[in-house]
C-alpha cells in the first residue's frame, strides 16, 4: 500500500517554541515530525507519515492570517502532501481559529483532505461549520490537553481514510462533527413515520436523535444605532481581567462563571499600579503594566470633555475571557445588560483580548 | 457577549485585534485593534503618541454606534495604518 504523505500545522506552544512570551512567533517550516505530531505518526505503522510540520505563535495568527495560511498551501503542494492535520487545539480559541482557517484553505484551494481537531465549543468550529469545502474534517475532542491521546487516534484513524480516498460514512461513523452537507441516502420509513417516533420517545422520555439539530450560535440582528451618540450615555466592557490590583473578587485566569464591575466615578485615567491584568490566555505584561489597553478610561474622558458622546456609565464590567463557556458568555452579558437599560445606559464599548 | 447587548436592545461596537473571529461568531458593529494584547493602544509608542492613537480607536469605536449595519459588519480605523511596524 501507498504511504500517505501528510503536512502537520500546530502552535507555537505544541511546537515547543515556549509558551505565551513566544506568542508573536512567525511561522516556521521543520522537516518531519514536531510534538504531538510524533505519537501521531505512530498510530499509522508506517502507513502514512508527516513530512513537514509547519507552526506559528497563536497572535502571530490573526494578523497574518493570509500569509500563513498561503504558506500552509504551499508547503502542502510542495510535498504533494495528501492530507493536512492540525491541532488538536482543544479548548484553545486563537489556535483553534488558526486550525480551522488554513485546513479551509488548504481543503478550499487543493482539495485534499484537511483535519483538525478541537473541543465544541471552541470558536474555531464556527469557521468549520461556516466553510464547509467537502474535504475538511473537524474531530471533536477533549475540553483540555488531557484528552491528547483519544483525540490523536481519532484524527489518525480519519487521516488515513479520506487520504486514500476511502467513500467516508457519516460524520458519526467516522467521527467528526457534521456540518450541514446533506447527503442523500435510502431508509426504510418515511419521513413522517421517524417525526412521530421522535415524539413518541421524546414524550416518554426515551432517547431520540433529532435529524436537523439547530446551530449553537444563534443570529442576533443587530441593535438599532443611536440616534444621537452626543447625547448618549455608554458603559464599558472588557474581557481584559483588568482588575484592581490584588483581584478582590478572585477571578480565575480562565474558565470564568462570574463577571464584577469596579468604579471608575470622578475618575480620568486608570493609575498605574493599581489594578493588574487576570487572564490566561494572552501574555498580561503590557496590560498590567498600562491597564488603558482594556479600560481606555484616559480616551473616553477625553471624548467625554469633547462633547463625541454624553456621559460614561460610572462603573465598568469585566470579565476575564479566556475559555469561558459560550453559555456562560451568554448568561453574564444579559445580567450586565439588565443592569446598564436599568442604569439609563444606551450603547456599549466592549474590548476584547 | 456582544449579541446580548444587541438583544438588549444597546448598540455595542466590539473592539478588538480578532475581528474575523469576532465576525465568525456574529458580533454586529466589530472595529479592528491594534493587537490581542493590547487593543487599544501601543506599548512601543510614547505615551503622548500612544493616547493619541487609542483615543483616535476609541473615537472610531463609539461613531460605529450610530452606523447603520445589515450583520457583522467590520470596521477598520484609518488610524491603525499610522502605527509603526515593530519587528522581533
Amino acid at each position: 500500500m501507498e504511504q500517505l504523505t501528510v503536512v502537520h500545522y500546530l502552535n507555537h506552544f505544541f511546537a515547543g517554541v515556549g509558551g505565551e512570551a513566544k506568542a508573536d512567533a512567525p511561522v516556521e517550516v521543520r522537516r518531519g515530525a514536531v510534538g504531538p505530531g510524533v505519537p501521531l505518526e505512530a498510530h499509522w505503522k508506517g502507513r502514512a507519515r508527516i513530512a513537514a510540520t509547519v507552526f506559528c505563535g497563536d497572535n502571530y495568527y490573526p494578523q497574518h492570517a493570509e500569509e500563513v495560511a498561503a504558506r500552509v498551501v504551499a508547503l502542502v503542494r510542495e510535498e504533494k502532501a495528501r492530507v493536512l492535520l492540525a491541532g488538536p487545539a482543544f479548548d484553545a480559541g486563537r489556535y483553534g481559529f488558526a486550525c480551522a482557517s488554513v485546513c479551509a484553505a488548504v481543503a478550499k484551494e487543493l482539495g485534499v483532505a484537511a483535519i483538525t481537531g478541537m473541543f465544541p465549543e471552541n470558536p474555531g468550529v464556527e469557521v468549520y461549520r461556516g466553510q464547509k469545502p467537502e474535504t475538511m474534517f473537524l474531530v471533536p475532542t477533549a475540553r483540555t490537553v488531557s484528552g491528547m491521546a483519544e483525540a490523536l487516534s481519532r484524527m489518525a484513524a480519519l487521516a488515513l481514510r479520506a487520504g486514500s480516498g476511502t467513500p467516508l460514512g457519516t460524520p458519526d461513523e467516522e467521527g467528526f462533527l457534521p456540518r450541514g452537507i446533506r447527503t442523500p441516502v435510502t431508509v426504510e420509513k418515511t419521513g413522517a413515520r421517524r417525526a412521530v417516533e421522535m415524539v413518541v420517545a421524546k414524550v416518554k422520555g426515551l432517547p431520540f436523535r433529532t435529524e436537523a439539530p439547530l446551530g449553537s450560535y444563534p443570529v442576533v440582528p443587530p441593535a438599532p444605532p443611536l440616534k444621537r451618540l452626543a447625547g448618549s450615555r455608554l458603559a464599558l466592557v472588557t474581557t481584559s481581567g483588568v482588575v484592581p490590583k490584588g483581584n478582590p473578587d478572585r477571578f480565575k485566569t480562565h474558565v470564568n462563571t462570574t463577571w464584577a464591575k469596579y468604579s471608575i466615578a470622578g475618575m480620568q485615567r486608570m493609575e498605574g499600579g493599581k489594578w493588574e491584568a487576570v487572564h490566561g490566555g494572552y501574555n498580561t505584561e503590557f496590560m498590567t503594566r498600562n491597564p488603558h489597553f482594556g479600560v481606555p478610561l484616559d480616551a473616553l474622558r477625553e471624548l467625554e470633555r469633547e462633547g463625541v458622546f454624553g456621559s460614561l456609565f460610572p462603573t465598568y464590567y469585566v470579565v476575564p475571557g479566556n475559555q469561558v463557556q459560550v453559555s456562560d458568555a451568554h448568561r453574564m452579558a444579559g445580567e450586565m445588560a439588565k443592569e446598564m437599560v436599568g442604569g439609563g445606559v444606551e450603547g456599549v464599548l466592549l474590548v476584547a483580548t | 457577549m456582544s449579541k446580548e447587548f444587541d438583544r438588549a436592545g444597546l448598540p455595542v461596537a466590539l473592539l478588538t485585534a480578532m475581528a474575523p473571529m469576532a465576525q465568525m461568531l456574529r458580533a454586529n458593529r466589530i472595529v479592528l485593534g491594534v493587537a490581542i494584547p493590547y487593543p487599544c493602544g501601543d506599548p512601543h509608542l510614547p505615551e503622548a503618541e500612544d493616547f493619541r492613537l487609542r483615543t483616535a480607536l476609541v473615537r472610531e469605536a463609539l461613531k460605529t454606534l450610530e452606523a447603520e449595519v445589515p450583520g457583522p459588519t467590520i470596521f477598520e480605523p484609518a488610524v491603525l495604518k499610522t502605527i509603526p511596524a515593530v519587528t522581533y
